[in-house]
């Protein structure tokens, strides 16, 4: 009984016509088209006519501040110091075995003889001293030339 | 991204032929004054943050990265400025019951007739009677045409929350400027 009474309400249901839809769609589209001619033909401001006079009176003489990339990148920074920790942990571990075998390179380099005499017998504290030597020298250049400098 | 236009330009006033930005402020200084002008709503207050805007924009320009269009960049640099100004950074949440019904309330008269300059004045009291952000972004939508990106980029407000204010905005724009909008319509369809 309930389903017969459904049917007949369906069938007097009324269609609407083929193309609604994109009527609908089309009287959508239309609105945001005129809106934005609109707004972009009607709503755009003008500041005074004298704006860009006045304002490239004020720069007149300035020049941008100019930015300074880091010479060595923060990555280059984090290797030399990564590089430099495990050269002293290295060489602090090879001079408490006793090796030389460590330093045999080193005795290659020849290094100048007041440099020798100072560390003679001290390979491990050699090593120490270069590396701190090597962060001074960067941290230096990283202050004078790492950073943003306003002119 | 960036236009070639502007990358030569920008290029030559770091190189500096400051004369070269002249370019740069004539291009863009029309939809810098008028988003400025959406959140102050005072036109000298506008022309004086518009200047100030152009200034942080030459002296920083170095620092633009060209990652994105510059005039999003520049846009930027004026929204914030002009947020800066007036404090307003509490209409940045959304509000549901705010502002909702206003074109409604402010509806205009047909305006079958109107002339241009009319018809100017007409659509600035209509973009006038939205809130400020909500002006500044449907300025950034419909007269820059910045992508929804691009507006959240420079709002900073999210991506839903920019989709929440075009929506409002363009709804009671639509009503306010109803007359005006059927005289369009009649010439698209």
């Amino acid at each position: 009984m309930e389903e017969k009474s459904k049917d007949i309400l369906k069938q007097g249901m009324m269609e609407t016509k083929s193309d609604f839809t994109s009527s609908i769609m089309d009287q959508i589209n239309a609105e945001e088209e005129a809106l934005s001619t609109v707004l972009s033909e009607q709503g755009v401001m003008k500041p005074s006519l004298d704006f860009t006079t006045n304002l490239m009176a004020q720069l007149e003489g300035k020049v941008p501040a100019k930015t300074y990339a880091p010479i060595i990148s923060k990555r280059t920074w984090i290797f030399i110091t990564a590089a430099c920790i495990a050269l002293t942990i290295f060489v602090l571990s090879t001079a408490q075995q006793g090796s030389s075998q460590a330093f045999e390179y080193l005795n290659t380099l020849d290094l100048s003889s007041k440099v020798s005499s100072v560390f003679k017998g001290s390979y491990g504290l050699l090593y120490i001293a270069f590396g701190v030597l090597v962060l001074s020298i960067g941290l230096t250049i990283e202050q004078r030339f790492g950073k943003k400098i306003n002119p | 991204m960036v236009d070639l236009d502007d990358k030569i330009h920008i290029q030559q006033v770091l190189d500096g032929e400051t004369a070269s930005f002249t370019h740069l402020v004539d291009k863009y200084k029309d939809m810098v004054f008028t988003v400025i002008y959406q959140i102050l709503r005072q036109r000298e207050d506008a022309e004086d943050a518009a200047q100030t805007v152009f200034i942080k924009a030459f002296k920083n320009l170095a620092g633009f990265q060209g990652d994105s269009k510059f005039s999003t960049w520049l846009y930027t640099i004026a929204y914030r400025t002009a947020i800066a100004k007036t404090k307003l950074k509490k209409f940045d949440t959304v509000d549901d019951t705010f502002h909702i019904d206003i074109a409604t309330d402010h509806a205009f008269p047909q305006l079958e007739e109107m002339k241009k300059q009319e018809q100017k004045v007409y659509v600035k009291k209509a973009i006038d009677t939205l809130p400020e952000i909500e002006s500044a972004v449907i300025s950034l939508f419909y007269m820059d045409e910045c992508s929804i990106q691009e507006i959240v980029a420079i709002t900073k407000l999210t991506e839903s929350n920019v989709k929440v204010k075009l929506h409002r905005a363009r709804k009671a724009l639509k009503a306010s400027l109803e007359g005006l909008l059927q005289q369009e319509m009649k010439s698209i369809i």
